[in-house]
């Protein structure tokens, strides 16, 4: 029996699709079998990020309407063959499913996949009470800005409320000389502010941005901190003990994995 | 709304009325298509019309613009074009019109999330960004970049085209078949026509 974790964050643009296409690609990676959801409905991101932009032809409202076969709207992914993404629909929206279909679907599919993840939409309407509704995990994305976190905080209490059995943090985007200068807010003040576990740190990487137009998950990147960051989250899921990732000393930290890889 | 449909109210509800276009408002919106796109048909031949039945003078009269003001090529046997419509005609024990195929011209940016569903022929006169949707069941013209996703001969008819400016769609669906883009897309669109080849591929050329 599979896992559903569904990535959600409340603001928009901290970074939920980009961690939900890398984590879905590591665990793939991983030899896992893993189905991504795209479930903002009307405005879906997650098939470009993956590059499966011009493989759609059924979407997750075909399957909920019995249009097709949820086997049919599932586009393997270019290189991963346990990496399966069920698209949104882009012509309709929110209202065209119900947080009951959500649930029987990701409770069929985590019968025959290890994970199910699920890329929340922003908001803390209809869509993302669709996205949540069959969740056995959530991982929520914030950055370190007061509004990101705000958000986050907002979300965790709704996500306490539909009692979603776990939740996790992942703080996206970190400048780590603007945290030194006092400029941004650490991952600390972060932790301390939300009070759940945290599940990883993502430094702001200009990688992420090439990845995401090339149409290939920056996890792919050996060289990038972000990839090298995502393949910790991945590893963490997983439930082995990684370290989090020293940002004070990036190089070092990367020359040091670099070498445990060459040998 | 448009010009040749119209809603109107009455104790009921509403109804929507359609007008038939008239010859000289079809006239007008030909020479406005052709000098608009003027680049596009320098140098083409020109196959003859098709769906709505045009009375012969009317059909001389267009052939007139078409050939003298625009420099066409008619192909002067027309036989070849009309040869359908005339074997369905025998078909019919009763002698009925010749099924009307409308062209849908529309001149609009068609954005993601965005659709645009016709019975007949379809002519976009704008682009077509990636994640919008055309169908129809007859041919689509986009005069301008198609980028999105195109369904020609949505019912089934195979013998129809998609044809663009700048062919740069994610997919391209003729009647049953769905070719989509390769994954490493350049950005080098031209003007392109699409259509199934002897062997029910999609297959793509130059105009």
């Amino acid at each position: 029996m599979g896992k559903v974790i569904v990535v959600t964050s409340g603001k928009g643009g901290v970074g939920k699709t980009t961690t939900t296409a890398n984590l879905g690609t590591g665990l793939a990676m991983a030899g896992k079998r893993v189905v991504v959801i795209d479930a903002d409905i009307g405005l879906r991101n997650l098939d470009v990020i993956l590059g499966l932009e011009n493989r759609i032809v059924y979407n997750l409202v075909d399957i909920v309407e019995e249009t097709c076969r949820p086997k049919q709207a599932m586009i393997k992914d270019k290189k991963l063959e346990g990496l399966f993404l069920i698209p949104a629909a882009q012509t309709r929206d929110k209202s065209a499913i119900t947080p009951e279909q959500m649930k029987t679907l990701t409770a069929k599919l985590k019968e025959d996949y290890d994970y199910v993840l699920i890329d929340c939409p922003a908001g803390i309407e209809q869509g993302f009470k669709n996205a949540i509704a069959g969740a056995d995990e959530a991982l929520v994305v914030t950055t370190p800005e007061v509004s990101a976190v705000r958000d986050a905080d907002r979300i965790i209490g709704m996500l306490e409320a539909a009692e979603v059995p776990s939740t996790r943090l992942v703080i996206n985007r970190i400048k780590q000389e603007m945290v030194l200068k006092g400029e941004m807010m650490g991952i600390d003040d972060v932790v301390e502010i939300l009070a759940v576990d945290l599940l990883g740190i993502i430094p702001d990487d200009s990688e992420i941005v090439v990845a995401s137009n090339k149409g290939e998950p920056v996890i792919y990147n050996k060289k990038s901190f972000a990839g090298q960051a995502y393949k910790n989250i991945t590893d963490r899921i997983e439930g082995n003990d990684v370290p989090l990732m020293d940002l004070n000393g990036q190089v070092s930290v990367w020359t040091r994995l670099f070498s445990r890889w060459s040998k | 709304m448009g010009r040749f449909v119209q809603v109107k109210g009455n104790a009921k509800g509403f109804a929507i009325q359609i007008f038939e276009p008239e010859f000289d408002e079809i006239r007008d919106e030909v020479i406005q298509m052709m000098q608009e796109s003027k680049g596009f048909f320098k140098g083409a031949k020109f196959a003859g019309f098709q769906g709505r039945h045009l009375r012969e003078e009317e059909e001389a009269n267009l052939l007139e613009i078409v050939e003298s003001d625009f420099n066409l090529d008619a192909i002067k046997e027309k036989a070849a074009v009309e040869e359908p419509l005339e074997e369905s005609h025998e078909e019919s024990i009763v002698q009925a019109e010749p099924e009307r195929v409308p062209l849908h011209v529309i001149a609009r940016t068609l954005r993601s999330g965005q659709r645009i569903d016709v019975e007949g022929d379809l002519v976009l006169m704008g682009d077509a960004n990636p994640g919008s949707i055309l169908t129809a069941t007859g041919n689509i013209v986009v005069v301008g970049a198609l980028r999105g996703i195109a369904h020609a001969g949505i019912n089934g008819d195979d013998n129809v085209s998609v044809s663009a400016y700048r062919l740069e769609p994610l997919q391209l669906r003729i009647a049953d078949v769905i070719a989509r883009s390769p994954d490493r897309a350049e950005r080098d669109g031209k003007r392109e026509i699409a259509r199934l080849n002897e062997r029910h591929e999609i297959s793509i050329s130059t105009i």
